[in-house]
């Protein structure tokens, strides 16, 4: 009888968590920053945490608001925190829009934003920086002939409409840094020497950035020296310094090395943060000319990556003028919805341009390499990436806005997944779209687009004509643009059942239906109103079956020909005030119409609400962040796998930034997971249904301080980070608890080393054999050149 | 759960509003590096005091410091001091005078006021838009980018001389330009007199002799004599 009540309690718990792996997300931590600087990379950091399985794979989208097509980066990670950086080439003024996605090794993806994060992404005003400081000596006057004690130097500060920043001030008298003699304020800089200056020639000069970053380097000032005043008959020849030869090349390096030791070995390395032992990093990052093109290249170098994994070794090299451009290493191209979009690329490509994007605009490219797409049910194997990708585009626009693209790509599986692996990717899969736009203005910032695509796939697995399969697809809209970035779209897709792309491993084939969102910006964009609406049917034709086990514990299998889908949602946030407000409001529903009743039926619904406040308080500044988010999730076929599951989320943010030389940082987040599994049915051999509710709650709250112990020399950092979970029914109780202690060292300007030491410890309380003790000793050394 | 949601998005939006006036400590009297200087103490002879903007004690002022707005700058008997102000302009003060810089009213605006003794100013042609008054008991001039000397007469009077430029001088009772060369003296309760012709060759020219004195008393030079050989001479003085 005890075994008995063991195994129903084991089978309980065992459905329980693989019941919470389905349905638990990634979570997404993150808060969007209040502005970026234009033509400054946005740095882009998010916790991710995955309570059901481990992350694959962590993308960051992004684009300038206004343009169509996203680029994407993977973030790299550091534990639970996510990196990624927007390049300032696309911090324009118009905003930059991006969200972040995470898809774990279950397939699912969790986005920020929550809901349609693709056509409603994370916005961010984009502010011009300020211009340059101008430095400017009062006192003495240039080329001045003083006593010793007329030595009193004095310095205008005009920041315009940014502020110096104060830390960055550097006053250097003949090649010494007297800053902290100085006498500073915002506008003007004194200094007087505590010692007599020795006779003869002085050189001062004065450096700073404003708070956006941009530099101001006075040029030298001479003055001189003399008990006896300037002689009257003497000249002196100012000799300038000769002008700094322009470099060729300008960039930086930077060598991380790693060690990690287990202070406590797990028995599973299910939540092992990362694998003990050394691990290298290597980043090169360079700018400059080739004759009379330029070029950017960036090696990033690490002995990280494993297979099934997308690209951690990353490498690029662009050389490029107006209408030339060779890229090798990691690409990310985008020809068009239907045809190559989505996917990582490690190869090369070469674009010729005619004309410019404001005018009669011609571009031809074409690329190859091999794809960055793990190859089905060779997940574990080495040489895991087998597919080469082809692509050619010639995109012709007669004016801006209207035009036509021919788009083709071939992807050949050299893994032939089909007949080795039983997998479903066939060997060469040939892709070929039309794309045609016609934009007309019909006031001048109004204008309409019609667009469309059509596409057609095919592949022959057997080479032989008789396993050719053919599909199309199509899809059309109208696009609507008025004032700075407001637009309205609304758009039909078709995609057939045999249409196959696998050069956008995110296109969902065999859907038809609806798509329409709108944008608008009123009052300067201060206002913005988002509206999304989504509706969607796959179109199975009774291919489709679905097996579930009903409430009397038999095993049903039912067909369906329709599931549809619809979402909205609206989002409406103010910004340039203080506070900075955001609220959004999000619904999807799915629906089949399998029979005897829906096997599908659910609806979700998110509610979110953000206040942001940042407050300058002298010299002090103080920037809050407070975000509220309800999802509820029903699902109405209460007789089949259901459950009704409520999230509330409170995330809390404050960065206090005190002086010049001190920055605080603390947040704390609250995601409460209440389940409530009623209906659910185990198994045809346990007969009974269970009822069963859960609510997990988990806390994350970090500190972190960062000090400026010697400025222009070293900073000191300590921070603190602890996420834990916990719920009623003793199936959770973790605790994931970081230290870290950040040094940096600072030989010159172009010079620095870190010594970062953490200390990681996890604890499972439940499942013990998962808790860990890890300490990761970083050294970093970075040089500007 | 909605209503619990709504109490706590306005307990939260409660909060985060009264946070603002919390925060944002206005007036506040404190002098930190993020304030902006407007001028600096370059020369000091003698005994030079200032009084730091909402304090009650007068202190020593060293030669480099910086001063801000609502600072008194005062010279002892024998003292001289000259300020540099943050658009290049110079500022000298005689003995026994004693100089406010006032709070601006408008963003370029500028505003000092001499309450007791002497000053010779040499105004920075100022840019468009942008006004330096210097404000006496009497009156008050109005730069537009000149060389001027403003004298508080023991009597209350305002003695103004122009030594280049154009300078409005006013009060409540009305305005009269004076020009370069040109003087004008202002009273209480009257408009300004019409400005006069001034002698300035044979004026005091004290402002020339505000210059840094060494602390060591002892002027020590090296000069050549007529055979090209280097000799020292030391001047000592009081």
């Amino acid at each position: 009888m005890k075994r008995k009540y063991a195994c129903l309690l084991t089978a309980i718990i065992c459905y329980g968590m693989s019941f919470q792996q389905a349905y638990a997300l990634p979570n997404i931590v993150y808060h969007p920053p209040l502005e970026a600087m234009q033509g400054r990379s946005l740095s882009i950091n998010a916790t991710i945490t995955d309570p059901g399985s481990s992350l694959i794979q962590v993308r960051l989208f992004f684009r300038t608001s206004g343009t169509l097509g996203y680029r994407v980066q993977v973030m790299t990670a550091a534990g639970y925190n996510y990196k990624g950086q927007i390049p300032g080439s696309v911090v324009l003024s118009k905003g930059i829009e991006y969200y972040i996605a995470a898809r774990n090794q279950a397939g699912e993806i969790r986005t920020s934003p929550v809901l349609n994060a693709a056509n409603a992404p994370h916005y961010v005003v984009v502010r011009k920086a300020a211009r340059a400081p101008v430095v400017r000596l009062l006192a003495p006057e240039e080329g001045a002939w003083l006593t010793p004690q007329e030595a009193v130097m004095v310095v205008a500060i005009d920041a315009g409409r940014s502020r110096p920043d104060l830390s960055t001030l550097k006053v250097i008298l003949d090649g010494k840094d007297v800053t902290n003699q100085a006498r500073i304020s915002e506008t003007m800089v004194s200094y007087v020497p505590s010692k007599e200056l020795s006779e003869g020639k002085h050189k001062l000069q004065v450096k700073v950035r404003n708070l956006d970053g941009v530099a101001a380097e006075s040029a030298p000032w001479y003055f001189t020296i003399s008990r006896s005043g300037k002689p009257e008959s003497r000249t002196e020849e100012w000799k300038e310094e000769p002008a700094k030869a322009l470099r060729k090349f300008s960039g930086s390096l930077g060598t991380e090395v790693q060690y990690a030791a287990l202070t406590r070995e797990p028995k599973s390395t299910l939540y092992l943060s990362r694998p003990a032992g050394w691990l290298i990093r290597q980043n090169l990052n360079w700018a400059g000319k080739v004759g009379a093109l330029d070029m950017l290249g960036a090696i990033f170098l690490t002995d990280e990556e494993t297979p099934g994994q997308q690209p951690v070794n990353r490498v690029s090299l662009e050389i490029f003028d107006e209408s030339f451009n060779f890229t090798a290493g990691d690409i990310y191209p985008v020809f068009s919805d239907y045809s190559i979009s989505n996917i990582f690329v490690r190869g090369g490509s070469l674009t010729l341009t005619s004309g410019r994007p404001d005018k009669a605009y011609s571009k031809f490219q074409a690329l190859g390499g091999m794809t960055r797409v793990p190859i089905e049910g060779r997940f574990d194997a080495a040489g895991t990436f087998e597919q080469w990708l082809w692509g050619t585009q010639w995109f012709y626009n007669f004016m801006p806005g209207t035009g036509f693209s021919l788009n083709f790509s071939t992807i050949n599986d050299y893994a032939n997944s089909i007949e080795e692996d039983g997998g479903s990717l066939p060997a060469n899969n040939h892709v070929a779209t039309s794309e045609g736009r016609v934009k007309i203005n019909l006031a001048p910032s109004f204008s309409s687009t019609i667009y469309g695509e059509y596409g057609l796939s095919y592949y022959d697995e057997a080479q032989n004509l008789l396993t050719l399969s053919i599909g199309d697809a199509f899809r059309g809209g109208t696009r609507w643009e008025w004032g700075n970035r407001s637009s309205m779209d609304i758009q039909y897709r078709h995609t057939g059942a045999n249409y196959v792309s696998l050069a956008n491993d995110w296109l969902i084939g065999d859907w038809e239906g609806l798509a329409g969102n709108a944008q608008v910006y009123l009052l300067d964009d201060t206002l913005a109103l988002l509206a999304n609406m989504e509706m969607w049917s796959d179109n199975l034709d009774g291919q489709k079956t679905l097996t579930y086990v009903d409430a009397a514990g038999t095993s049903v299998t039912a067909g369906t020909t329709r599931t549809t889908y619809f979402s909205g949602m609206i989002n409406y946030t103010l910004s340039n005030l203080i506070p900075n407000l955001s609220a959004g409001y999000s619904f999807n529903s799915q629906q089949d119409d399998s029979q005897p009743g829906s096997v599908i039926d659910n609806q979700t619904s998110v509610l979110n609400l953000g206040v942001g406040i940042q407050l300058l308080l002298d010299s002090d500044q103080v920037l809050t962040n407070i975000s509220l988010s309800q999802t509820q999730y029903r699902d109405l076929a209460q007789d089949k796998l259901s459950a009704n599951m409520d999230f509330l989320s409170l995330q809390c943010s404050l960065i206090y930034l005190r002086g010049r030389n001190w920055s605080f940082t603390g947040g704390y987040g609250l995601t409460r997971s209440i389940g409530d599994y009623t209906g659910v049915t185990l198994t045809a051999v346990a007969t009974s249904s269970l009822v069963e509710k859960q609510t997990i709650d988990y806390h994350s709250i970090n500190l972190l301080a960062n000090w400026k112990a010697w400025p222009g020399k070293l900073d000191l950092g300590l921070g603190w980070e602890n996420l834990s979970g916990q719920d009623d029914t003793e199936l959770v109780e973790n605790n994931l608890s970081t230290i870290s202690l950040n040094s940096t060292y600072y030989f010159s300007s172009a010079q620095s080393l870190s010594l970062s030491l953490m200390n990681i410890s996890y604890s499972d309380r439940i499942s013990d054999i998962n808790s860990y003790g890890e300490f990761v000793t970083s050294l970093h050394y970075g040089l500007n050149f | 759960m909605y209503n619990k949601l709504i109490v706590l998005t306005v307990i939260l939006l409660l909060t985060a509003f009264s946070a603002v006036p919390a925060f944002a400590k206005p007036g506040t009297a404190v002098k930190s590096k993020a304030e902006k200087g407007i001028g600096t103490l370059f020369v000091k002879n003698g005994q030079v005091e200032l009084l730091r903007s909402g304090k009650m004690k007068w202190i020593k002022a060293q030669k480099g410091i910086l001063l801000f707005e609502g600072d008194r700058i005062k010279t002892r008997e024998l003292a001289r001091a000259a300020v540099i102000l943050d658009d290049g302009s110079i500022i000298r003060l005689n003995e026994n005078s004693d100089l406010l810089f006032k709070v601006k009213q408008a963003k370029k605006q500028k505003r000092l006021k001499l309450l007791l003794g002497h000053l010779w100013a040499k105004i920075k042609k100022l840019d468009r838009g942008q006004e330096l008054e210097i404000e006496t008991p009497s009156a008050v001039a109005a730069i537009k980018g000149t060389e001027l000397e403003l004298k508080v007469l023991p009597d209350g009077k305002v003695q103004l001389v122009v030594w280049d430029g154009l300078v409005d001088f006013f009060n409540s009772h009305g305005k009269v330009v004076v020009r370069a060369s040109q003087e004008s003296t202002s009273a209480k309760d009257q408009i300004p007199g019409e400005p006069q012709k001034a002698n300035l060759e044979s004026r005091d020219q004290w402002f020339g002799s505000v210059v840094a004195i060494p602390s060591s008393k002892t002027l020590k030079l090296k000069i050549k004599d007529k055979d090209g050989k280097e000799q020292k001479l030391d001047i000592k003085y009081k």
